[in-house]
Parts: C-alpha cells; structure tokens; sequence
C-alpha cells in the first residue's frame, strides 16, 4: 500500500536518471530534469490515485524529497557503471581543466587535500574503472543537491495540480 | 486575502529566506569573479557540487578572469533571474497570485530556444539562452512563491 503511494517518485526518480545520463538530454535540460521529474510525480499521483483535494506543502515536499532521493540512486548507480565499463568521466575529462585553473590561485590547505583526493580517485577510475571516494563524492552532492531540486520541483507541482482552485481568485 | 500583521511578518521571512539562498546559490556561480582564496581554492568542490544541475560545457558558460562560471549560460540566467525577482518581491512586498498560462508564456522563449537549438537552426548564443533562461527563472520563482503562500495564508484565513 505504502509503495504503491509512492510509486510515482519512484518512476519518476529512474526517468530523471536515464535522461541524466544521456549527454544530450543533460546538454539541453541542465537543471530541470528532477525539479521536472518531482513535478511530474506529483501530478501523475493526482492523475492515477484520482486525488481531487488540494495537494498540500508537506505533501509536495515529500514527493519532491524523495523523487530527489531516488533519482540520485538511480544516477549513482548508472554513473558507477559506466564509468566502470568505460574507465573515464566527467571528473576525468575535466581534472585537466580545474588543475589549470587551480595553479593560477593559492589554494588553501583543505581544498589542496580535496584536490589530491580528486586526483587519486581520477587515476583509479583511469586503472581500474572503480573508486570509492568519487562514488561518495557523487553520492553527498547528489542527496544533498537533487533533494533540494526535487522538493522545488514537488512545489512547482503543487501549484500546477492547485492550478483551477487557486485560479478562482487571481487577479494577475 | 486580508492578512494580520502575524501572517505578513511570516511572509516577508519567507521571502526574506528564499532570497538569502538565492544569494547564496548565485555567490557559488560567481565565485571565480570574486577575489577571495578560499571562494576560489573551493572551486573543484563547486565544480563537482554544481555537476548536478548542469553539464558545464565551458562553450556554453560566460567565463571570469579566465574562468569559466559554474553553470552554463541558461542556467546562470535562470538562477540570476530567481535572485533578482527575489529582491523584487521581498522590497515591494506585493501580493501574489500569477496565473499558469504567464507561466507557459515566459517559459515558451526558452522552449523554442532549446528546440531550435537541437534542431540546428543556430548555434548557441549565450546571451539568447542567459535572457531566455532568465524570463523562465523569475516567472517560476513567483509562481512557485505565490503558490506557497496561497496555501499558507488563504487556508489560515478560511478556518
């Protein structure tokens, strides 16, 4: 019963992440694929439960949250694999790039041990297709940023399954 | 929608909060304009932190001092335009209530842009998609925002 209840973010959770890793979805939506994936799970809840109450804040936000957490599981988890198959990422793609970038500054002492990090974890992805400290790195910034992104998203379609109720007295 | 004095000093902390973690998302963005060694010795973490919004092509992105920003071009626009509503809105300190067919209006610039760009009908234009992406940015911010304290304050007043 629970599951069903959220099945909705679960689906939408794994479409977020299959057009995540597609370059050239990810190329031309950047930031809207989970706030637009919270959105759509809020209102495919509406459509396939046959819910006509207004949808309320605790609710958006908790579809949000956890189409923000699902999302970021399914995208680890595709991400560690490719990664795994072709042994090169973004992250290494782009070391290259920051590395410049950082020898231009003084970096301080904390950020210079994060940036050894990076590049260790770099030169295992470069050996052996696997490494623990990106999967963590990707798995923080991934909580932390898509539930943020899901639960505006789950606003957004808040106010886009309120939409006819709330109408009723707008004036702009 | 007659609001106490209570309900409007909750309203403009809301605004108030939005506004702070806007500022706070856009100085991240920023951050390789900002002479400050600790803003720009963070500057791999930010890059893996703001991965997940955006695919950071550099071609795409407005550079500083050399640097390229930390998002693309649409996305800083979206996130410049939320910010600057933001103020807007908690200076004013206006009633909101935006209707969903403005919402469709403001975000079609955008939608024809990223067609036309799939398509190949132009190359990127970074000025195109930082203003188009700043139309969709404000009008989802306030539409979003007058949302929420629709729900907020209407429902309080109706009990």
């Amino acid at each position: 019963m629970t599951f069903k209840k959220y099945l909705p973010t679960l689906v939408c959770g794994f479409g977020a992440a299959v057009l995540s890793i597609i370059p050239e979805t990810k190329d031309l939506s950047c930031c809207l694929i989970v706030p637009g994936a919270s959105t759509i799970s809020i209102l495919l809840d509406k459509k396939i439960n046959h819910i006509n109450e207004t949808v309320i804040i605790k609710k958006a936000l908790k579809f949000g949250l956890l189409t923000g957490l699902f999302s970021t599981l399914f995208i680890t988890t595709f991400d560690i694999l490719i990664t795994f198959i072709t042994k090169t990422n973004d992250l290494v793609k782009n070391l290259p790039q920051i590395e410049m970038i950082i020898n231009q500054i003084n970096i301080e002492p904390f950020f210079a041990y994060y940036l050894k990090q990076v590049k260790l974890s770099s030169r295992e992805i470069q050996s052996t297709g696997f490494s623990l400290t990106y999967l963590a790195i990707i798995l923080m910034n991934g909580f932390i940023i898509n539930s943020i992104f899901g639960m505006i998203g789950g606003a957004l379609g808040m106010n886009l399954a309120n939409r006819k109720a709330r109408e009723e007295n707008t004036d702009l | 929608m007659i609001l106490t004095k209570a309900d409007n000093y909750k309203k403009i902390l809301i605004r108030f909060i939005f506004s702070l973690v806007l500022l706070f998302w856009i100085v991240g963005i920023i951050s390789p304009c900002i002479s400050n060694s600790l803003l720009q010795s963070s500057y791999p973490y930010q890059k893996l932190l703001y991965s997940n919004v955006c695919h950071q092509n550099t071609y795409k992105s407005f550079t500083c001092n050399n640097i390229p920003l930390l998002v693309c071009a649409r996305c800083s626009g979206i996130y410049l335009g939320a910010f600057l509503i933001s103020i807007l809105v908690l200076i004013s300190n206006i009633k909101l209530n935006v209707k969903t067919k403005y919402l469709i209006m403001f975000s079609l610039p955008m939608l024809i842009d990223v067609i036309l760009l799939s398509l190949r009908f132009y190359n990127c234009n970074k000025m195109i998609s930082a203003f188009t992406g700043f139309l969709f940015g404000s009008v989802v911010f306030i539409y979003i925002l007058s949302g929420i304290e629709n729900l907020l304050f209407t429902k309080k007043n109706n009990l």
